[in-house]
């Protein structure tokens, strides 16, 4: 008996090994590329400023989709500040999810809006639209707004791409704070590559805290709680290391809701947002892809990796909890709904490397880990842990964790140094100190509940509260 | 006393279990990146702060010598260029941010003052960095360096920059392109027979407004560039001769309007439409059915900008009832010419969605 479970912790322990070595090689690699990546963007972009095209008259229209949901406090406010982005020639698509507050009065009194008769049609199934209303006055003459019935965040997109009027789409989440030239960058890669472009993607930057005054951001701040400023953190991980990396590979699978670009017509060739996951944004980037793959036609994803866009994160755990539970529902959905993808040669580097990348280190790493706890825990009960055996590896992951997170600040630095007060770096590497003793593990336990939830059939997004970016509290369900 | 110690610490090592060993080798190795990587954030942060410092203090001093330069008469340009040479153009910070101050200086001022920045440029010694920085060899400081000159004027043998409008690199491409555009005095377009590389929409933006901008010529005749092998070259060119208003060449658009590219049939029609010319319908839409849905829409809006509802009644047959996109392009147009059955057409097309589905 004793023979055999010590043979059992042998082999577990090498499990475990094995799959921490490959997952950290893993995360060198990307870091080497996108190192790489970055050094190049930079340099691609150190001596011309492509600002002075946004007088031309040659740039592609584009249609701005934003769907708001009991967004009341802000809309008026966040509608002004799409109103004024700084590009020639685009269109503002509001699409109220059918809100239970008074957004849409609220729209209509400031914008002066009237109902319209436009011909649209259902390119993509969505819910019944009750209302299209535009502007009587001609200063908001490229603002529309859509009246429909709840159907979801998906679904209000699907409903912007049914009646917006340009080739490329712009979706965003109607409270993001966008740079001035954001629009500018994000259809760069449209316009600039040989191969035809189906997406682009900009970096998502943390916006709580940030001084913001008319829907711009004045001055870049970090945020005052440690939840928060985690995800400062996490979101130079993901998208100055990881997508960098992808974007290198042409290997993305996702561009963020929050935002991204679009072509129009490959997006409802591919049937548009889905609306049976939580997880939208990835699932239609993966069908996008899937598809174009499966036509052998020649094509490319862009990212952009200057910060375009800024956000409000989840500042409280329970929030947080939610966000990171959805997150992994969407993952594992759209996993599952391309399996065929995963280890097919057919793919590519989307077969070959991101779908299996995202599989056993993004959607498995979580359960493993909890595994692991479990593992350790019955140890312990058996009395069976060796302490310093267990005190050295419990080192050995930590050190790598810190320094993941350290590589991550030092490429913010290297590249695009938005946290410029000296105490700032300080703070930060104090956060990366802790995050991997007091925020991991709640990460994990989300991502394990939201496997389990995923089981039970949940398919909702779930209440999610926000601070407001120097605005009182407000509440959205999506 | 210290052999004793490591005799020790040599017998505790070779104690320990294989994995303890490469779980402190591996802390051990992880640590000191992480302090190395630490040390290099604050170094990047100490070494950018000053050379901020240093920038500001050079650009301050530029802006001082610039505007003495430019609109002081009584400033002494010899001597003071000559003193400025020997003391603030030692390291390559200061010269670089000498060429980016004088290139913005630059790009806001016209005439004389702008002659007087390219004097400077050269009595400075500029010219010769940035040919250094022109043979260096790699792609980033080739493109930094031909957009100086560009910026500039300052001209180089050609055969400097030809070599560059081929190059795999967009951005090279790109620099060279508007070098040769922006120094041109007649044919600012000539380097279009020497490329083989297709334009990207980007480029074409670029050079469109640098002919807009900086070329102060005659307008090119575009229609020479209608054979190029380029389909990218032949787009831009039929763009371009409907931007320029070149309505001699309507006869020469005429053929591409039945081009087997899309793309060009696409901006033949776009081309011809802006040229307001009317004979265009008379060829297009009896071959309505025979094209791309992206062209069929492309018909419509030249029916809508030069035709009747007479023409557009021509096409309505042809478009099937399941045709979404043409059909709603189709009634958008027919609500233009119509104004007054807007709400009837709106209704009965409502109607129709709702029984089709």
């Amino acid at each position: 008996m004793g023979s055999a479970l010590s043979q059992f912790t042998e082999i577990a322990s090498w499990l475990f090994l094995i799959y921490g070595s490959i997952i950290s090689s893993g995360y060198l690699f990307t870091a080497i590329y996108s190192l790489f990546e970055i050094r190049d963007y930079k340099r691609r972009n150190n001596f011309e400023d492509d600002i002075a095209l946004l007088q031309s008259l040659n740039l592609p229209a584009i249609s701005i989709l934003a769907p708001a949901f009991n967004e009341g406090l802000n809309i008026v406010e966040n509608v002004r500040s799409l109103l004024t982005i700084n590009y020639p020639s685009f269109e503002i698509v509001i699409i109220n999810d059918g809100s239970s507050d008074n957004s849409l009065e609220l729209l209509i009194k400031e914008y002066e809006l009237e109902p319209k008769n436009i011909l649209y049609h259902n390119f993509v199934e969505t819910k019944e639209i009750k209302n299209i209303y535009k502007s009587t006055n001609k200063a908001f003459r490229n603002l529309t707004v859509v009246d429909k019935k709840n159907g979801g965040k998906a679904d209000a997109l699907n409903t912007g791409i049914n009646i917006c009027q340009h080739e490329v789409i712009c979706c965003i989440d109607v409270d993001c704070i966008l740079e001035n030239d954001a629009m500018l960058k994000l259809i760069k890669p449209f316009l600039n590559n040989g191969n035809k472009v189906i997406a682009s993607g900009g970096v998502i930057r943390v916006a709580n805290s940030c001084v913001i005054e008319d829907g711009r951001l004045i001055e870049v701040k970090l945020p005052d709680t440690f939840v928060a400023r985690v995800q400062v953190l996490e979101y130079f991980r993901a998208f100055l290391m990881g997508r960098m990396a992808w974007s290198r590979v042409d290997g993305l699978l996702l561009i963020s809701g929050a935002f991204g670009m679009f072509d129009k017509q490959i997006v409802i060739e591919a049937g548009g947002y889905n609306t049976n996951t939580v997880g939208e944004d990835m699932e239609l980037l993966v069908r996008m892809r899937r598809m174009m793959q499966e036509k052998n036609i020649p094509y490319t994803v862009g990212f952009v990796p200057d910060p375009l866009c800024w956000t409000e994160v989840p500042q409280t755990w329970k929030v947080l909890q939610r966000q990171r539970n959805r997150w992994t529902r969407g993952t594992a959905e759209t996993l599952w709904l391309h399996k065929r993808m995963m280890f097919n040669p057919k793919y590519k580097v989307l077969g070959m490397l991101s779908t299996p990348f995202w599989f056993f280190f993004e959607w498995l790493a979580p359960l493993i880990e909890f595994t692991g706890i479990i593992f350790f825990l019955v140890l312990l009960l058996l009395n069976q842990i060796s302490w310093p055996v267990f005190l050295t590896f419990f080192l050995a992951v930590y050190s790598f964790a810190f320094l993941f997170s350290v590589t991550a600040l030092f490429f913010e630095e290297y590249s695009f140094q938005q946290y410029k007060k000296p105490s700032y770096i300080f703070r930060l590497i104090g956060t990366a100190l802790l995050e991997p003793i007091i925020y991991h593990p709640v990460i994990m336990w989300s991502a394990v509940m939201g496997n389990f939830d995923l089981l039970r059939g949940k398919n909702s997004w779930g209440v999610m509260s926000r601070a407001g970016l120097s605005n009182p509290v407000k509440k959205q369900k999506d | 006393m210290l052999y004793i110690g490591i005799s020790n610490f040599d017998s505790l090592w070779s104690d320990l279990p294989w994995i303890m060993k490469w779980n402190i080798l591996f802390s051990l190795v992880f640590l000191a990146l992480a302090i190395s990587f630490f040390a290099v954030i604050i170094w990047i942060r100490i070494y950018k702060n000053i050379r901020n410092e240093k920038k500001k203090k050079q650009q301050e001093l530029l802006i001082d010598f610039l505007n003495s330069f430019l609109f002081d008469e009584d400033f002494d340009k010899e001597s003071q260029i000559e003193y400025f040479k020997k003391e603030h153009l030692k390291s390559s910070l200061e010269i670089k941010v000498t060429i980016k101050e004088i290139l913005h200086f630059h790009e806001n001022l016209k005439g004389e003052s702008a002659r007087e920045l390219e004097f400077l440029f050269r009595k400075l010694g500029l010219v010769d960095f940035i040919l250094i920085d022109l043979n260096k060899g790699s792609w980033y400081t080739t493109a930094r360096a031909i957009n100086a000159l560009s910026e500039l004027g300052i001209e180089v043998p050609d055969h400097k920059i030809e070599v560059y409008l081929n190059e795999s690199r967009n951005e090279v491409r790109q620099q060279s392109q508007l070098y040769f555009l922006k120094l041109a005095e007649e044919n600012p377009l000539a380097f279009l027979n020497k490329t083989v590389r297709p334009l990207t929409t980007w480029q074409q933006i670029y050079i469109e407004n640098a002919l807009k901008n900086f070329y102060k010529g005659t307008p090119p005749d575009f229609s020479q560039w209608l054979e190029h092998d380029l389909s990218s070259v032949v787009e831009f060119s039929i763009r371009m001769i409907a931007r320029y208003n070149q309505f001699e060449h309507i006869e020469k658009l005429l053929p591409y309007i039945k081009h087997h590219n899309d793309i060009i049939k696409w901006e033949a029609i776009n081309s011809l439409v802006s040229l307001e010319y009317t004979e265009l319908l008379e060829i297009i839409i009896p071959d309505f059915m025979n094209n791309s849905k992206l062209i069929k829409l492309q018909i419509l809006e030249a029916v809508k900008l030069l035709g009747s509802y007479e023409d557009l009644k021509r096409i309505g047959d042809q478009i099937e009832t399941t045709d979404w996109e043409l059909r709603i392009k189709y009634l958008n147009i027919e609500q233009d010419f119509l104004p007054d059955k807007k709400e009837r057409i709106y209704s009965q097309f409502m109607l129709e969605k709702q029984f089709s589905i």
